[in-house]
């Protein structure tokens, strides 16, 4: 009886036969081809395949061989969702507010996501960078991105 | 040709108040700009390239030829302090580099930067001074089919980056790999996994995807243990290189220098492979190979140099031929033909106080920038002392304009994004994202060369064994893999039985 | 309560904007900064005629003129930016043979209305290709040589592209269904590459924008066999004409500026006659021809008749070549 002495390879490897079946998947309608003429989808469906391939060996590697000894897990879910929603808020922001306004939401909103974090420094961060990042992008670099948007009504049009 | 009559001719060009000048002010801005996440040397010289508009060609061009040292170079100081790698070839300085960092050694790791890559700038600027021509002509020889191999050669190489399981980093070789074909296929015209998405028709783009694996991802598991231990790095101790450390780094330095010159000749992205091909070879070869993955110094000594080096030879292929061998150079015959010199052959008959001006001012960028880096150490590591809830949204704010200003454009800026939650995890389940961003910039020339040798050779496997350059590669490159992968398969090996 | 006070305020902003619109007037334009998009990286062919354009518009008309790189999806995603923005002469942008008049036909989707298309302000410069072979693996001294040498050994012989779809690949296709040879593309991403492995030998020719490969051509590493343009070029006046061999073979590299579909007539016609103007001076002509690069200058209506011959005719060799749609 197989018993899974390492969860976190066994996890692993299923993760990359899944990565390598999606890419099957949407590249389906991509022609193969033959080793002498390769088709757009020939490497990544022989990628994929061996992609795979190594998946279920690191399968059947953590059916034989125990988990090292690794430092234990911590979860911290509040800083992941507000870290990697911080750069989505900022994308969508970014050209209706203007640079100056979206720098500031960010900074303050991302810096909630420690528990060293307080309100007077993360705006005080938050507005130094503002100025900073325009300054430096919009004035000196010439970044095509306004300080305002054009949704800071009156002042955004003057930009 | 007397070379001496050359080089003074260039250091008379060079050495010119108004070019020292311009050329000091390039490494400056470089510096400048290439220390903020996400501006790597392509996009800081893109971006600063109408200021040179203005200039006499020498001018602009030593100008030029600062900034894209002084980029590379802050690009590696961000690899090293905050483990963002801004360009390709700084991806493995980050390894290293930012081991070093944690352990209170960034002081060491960013004067070692500096220092190695000041010794292999001088080597490959008197390299390029005597050997330019020939070694384009080396350069030629590298048709598809030798390309292919090369990268071969490269990706076996690329294991020896993981310093955990051998088969985890193959798998994140291959997921690289199947990254890398992203976007519309060379060699078709067909579109591949853009799911009608008119950014990706040009593939994902290298800076958004590291700047979400590494740099991202990195400060989620800062913040994850933010109560445990304390966040960043140990106590900072001594800001400059021991005896002990010099005495480390000599060898990897030398070796890195050599490696790099040669690759850094070849166009199709031989810089590229310079940093981790002489990072593979420290790790097999050096007597302190366990601590490699953990902040060994010749990890950051190697690939600088070579990085350097293989920086300075990049130019061979464009003064020599006139044709550019990577986005910095196509940037810098842009700025050429603007100011009215047509790149080409003959540049250096037609207009030798500009080629060998340049020369020499590669020389003296590289003494400026050591010049002006060496004190800016301390400041850089005095950054690393802010706390860590000032630092991290700051660096995440340039990451997203960094991010933006790639392509001018928010959909950089989500990729990034994406990547952070990929790369976050693939590390939860312990693989290393480095293997990752190497297939990921190998896979695609890998595909294109090995497609177009066979479209070229008309579908005959033969052509990678017939011609010699090639042939020796591959062989190189199984040799390679034998010796990657027989340690580890006895390791392995023994374990199973003492199950 | 609310609501009435969100109505005076977007009363005021229409009214805000009303009075804007009235300002974009064709004889006050243009009253603020002006935006070019370039749908190219800097440092490139594009990038550089929209830098000299917009430098002299900056001082005829007293605006600033600010060029924005916005590259990606072979200019596709600058354009879908410009046709997006407001057509009110404040964006305007650069466009090429390749952007706006070969993708409407290569791609199958075009983030932007094919139809509309573009209000077309003036060409500003084209680029003649000049057909290079590498003489060690091509014997062959002129186009009428290298078509018999080709047909005596068809499929044999590879030219390089700086990628599917881009001019230089369809001048190759234009060449093979003109003169009825069989001959192996071989893509590269951008020409750098491709010029490199002509020289070396590893593809026997192509076809490459004339000032980089006149370079080679001097330094003796290619042989030129024509140019690709119905004149003569400067940089090469010894190499003939596709088209005394080929009739009406043409295969320029054009860049031109365009605004968005439904601007002002007045405010394109302005600006038409100011780059017309700014092309005829005689400074930037010097400048543009040391560069290898015709010069023209047109009508907006001139430039839309040449847009769609342009089309038509890489429409046809597309479809004769049976080059695979993105």
């Amino acid at each position: 009886m197989l018993k899974i002495r390492n969860g976190r390879d066994f996890v692993g490897g299923v993760t990359m036969i899944c990565v390598g079946l999606l890419f099957i998947w949407f590249g389906r309608e991509l022609e193969v081809g033959n080793s002498f003429q390769m088709g757009p989808g020939y490497f990544p469906t022989m990628l994929s395949l061996l992609l795979m391939a190594i998946g279920a060996l690191i399968i059947v590697q953590s059916l034989i061989l125990h988990a090292g000894e690794g430092e234990p897990e911590t979860w911290n879910w509040k800083a992941y969702i507000l870290v990697i929603l911080g750069p989505v808020g900022f994308g969508l922001l970014l050209s209706g507010l203007g640079l100056a306004p979206t720098m500031l939401l960010l900074v303050v909103g991302m810096a909630t996501a420690s528990r060293y974090a307080n309100w007077r420094h993360s705006i005080l961060l938050g507005l130094f960078l503002s100025v900073c990042s325009v300054l430096l992008f919009t004035k000196l670099l010439s970044l095509p991105v306004s300080a305002l948007g054009p949704w800071i009504p009156f002042i955004g049009e003057l930009f | 040709m007397d070379i001496f009559s050359n080089l003074l001719l260039g250091a008379s060009t060079a050495f010119m108040p108004m070019n020292l000048f311009y050329g000091f002010i390039g490494c400056l801005l470089g510096t400048a700009i290439g220390v903020l996440p996400g501006l790597g040397p392509t996009a800081t010289i893109a971006m600063l390239l109408p200021i040179t508009f203005g200039l006499p060609p020498e001018s602009a061009l030593i100008m030029l030829a600062g900034i894209f040292y002084g980029a590379q170079y802050g690009g590696s100081t961000t690899a090293i302090l905050i483990n963002l790698p801004g360009e390709s070839s700084s991806v493995v300085t980050a390894i290293d580099g930012y081991q070093m960092a944690r352990n209170g050694r960034a002081g060491a790791a960013l004067a070692t930067a500096a220092l190695g890559s000041f010794f292999a700038g001088s080597v490959a600027t008197i390299l390029l001074a005597v050997a330019a021509p020939p070694l384009a002509a080396v350069a030629l020889n590298f048709g598809p089919a030798e390309y292919f191999s090369l990268m071969v050669l490269g990706l076996v190489a690329s294991v020896a980056l993981a310093s955990g399981s051998l088969l985890k980093a193959f798998a994140m070789i291959v997921f690289g790999l199947i990254l890398g074909t992203v976007g519309t296929d060379v060699e078709s015209g067909t579109p591949r996994y853009v799911f009608d998405i008119p950014e990706l028709y040009d593939g994902l783009n290298f800076v958004a995807v590291s700047m979400g694996i590494f740099g991202i991802c990195e400060i989620l598991r800062n913040l994850e243990g933010e109560h445990e231990r304390s966040v960043g790095v140990k106590r900072v101790t001594g800001l400059m290189l021991t005896k002990e450390d010099l005495k480390r780094i000599i060898a990897p330095v030398l070796r890195g220098t050599a490696l790099g010159s040669f690759l850094g000749v070849l166009p199709g992205g031989g810089a590229m492979l310079a940093s981790f091909a002489s990072y593979a070879m420290e790790k097999r070869i050096s007597p302190n190979s366990a601590e490699f993955g953990k902040g060994a110094i010749e990890g950051v000594a190697a690939p600088e140099s070579a990085n350097n080096a293989g920086a300075q030879t990049s130019f061979i292929p464009m003064l020599t031929l006139g044709i550019p061998g990577n986005p910095v150079m196509a940037l810098m015959v842009g700025a050429m033909i603007i100011q009215g010199i047509t790149p080409g052959p003959n540049v250096i008959s037609d207009e030798p106080a500009l080629f060998w001006g340049m020369i020499v001012s590669m020389w003296s960028g590289n003494l400026m920038l050591v010049i002006l880096n060496l004190p800016l150490i301390g400041l850089w590591v005095r950054m690393l002392t802010v706390p860590y809830h000032l630092l991290f949204p700051a660096i995440i704010g340039f990451c997203c304009i960094g991010a933006y200003s790639i392509n001018n454009s928010v959909f950089d800026v989500f990729v990034m994004a994406g990547f952070s939650v990929i790369g976050f995890a693939l590390s939860k389940m312990r693989f290393e994202p480095a293997p990752l961003l190497l297939g990921f910039i190998l896979g695609p020339m890998l595909e294109e060369n090995l497609r177009r040798a066979m479209l070229i050779s008309q579908g005959d496997p033969s052509i990678f064994v017939r011609s010699p350059l090639s042939l020796s590669l591959l062989v190189f490159a199984v040799v390679v893999l034998a010796l990657v992968l027989s340690p580890s398969i006895s390791r392995k090996r023994e374990e199973a039985f003492t199950e | 309560m609310k609501l009435k006070r969100f109505m005076t305020f977007a009363a005021v902003t229409a009214a805000i904007c009303a009075t804007g619109l009235q300002a974009s007037h064709a004889q006050d334009y243009p009253t603020k900064t002006v935006t070019v998009v370039v749908p190219f990286a800097a440092g490139g062919n594009t990038d550089t005629f929209g830098r000299l354009v917009a430098e002299e518009l900056d001082k005829r008309l007293g605006q600033r003129f600010i060029v924005e790189n916005k590259p990606g999806a072979g200019g596709n995603i600058g354009l879908g930016d410009l046709a997006r923005s407001k057509p009110d002469g404040y964006t305007i942008g650069m466009g090429t043979v390749s952007s706006n008049a070969i993708n409407q036909t290569l791609y199958k989707t075009l983030p932007y209305d094919k139809e509309k298309g573009f209000a077309p302000i003036s060409l500003i410069a084209s680029l003649p290709n000049v057909l290079v072979v590498n003489p060690d693996k091509i014997k062959a001294n002129n186009v009428e040589e290298l078509i018999a040498f080709l047909k005596t050994e068809p499929g044999k012989h590879t030219y390089a592209s700086s990628g599917v779809g881009t001019s230089i690949h369809l001048a190759g296709e234009l060449l093979a269904t003109k003169a009825g040879i069989k001959i192996t593309h071989v893509p590269y991403k951008g020409s750098s590459q491709a010029i490199l492995d002509v020289v070396a030998g590893h593809v026997d020719m192509m076809f490459d924008n004339i000032p980089t490969a006149a370079q080679q051509v001097k330094a003796g590493k290619v042989k030129a066999l024509a140019v690709t343009s119905l004149e003569k070029a400067a940089l090469l006046p010894d190499v003939p004409t596709m088209a005394s061999v080929i009739p009406g073979f043409e295969a320029t590299s054009w860049h031109g500026l365009f605004a968005p579909p439904g601007t002002p007539p007045e405010i394109v016609e302005k600006l038409s006659k100011e780059v017309q103007a700014i092309i005829a001076e005689p400074a930037m002509q010097e400048k543009l021809k040391a560069m290898g690069v015709t010069p023209v200058g047109n009508t907006s209506a001139e430039f839309q008749t040449f847009i769609d011959k342009e089309t038509a005719k890489w429409a046809d060799v597309i479809k004769a070549a049976n080059v695979p749609l993105q």
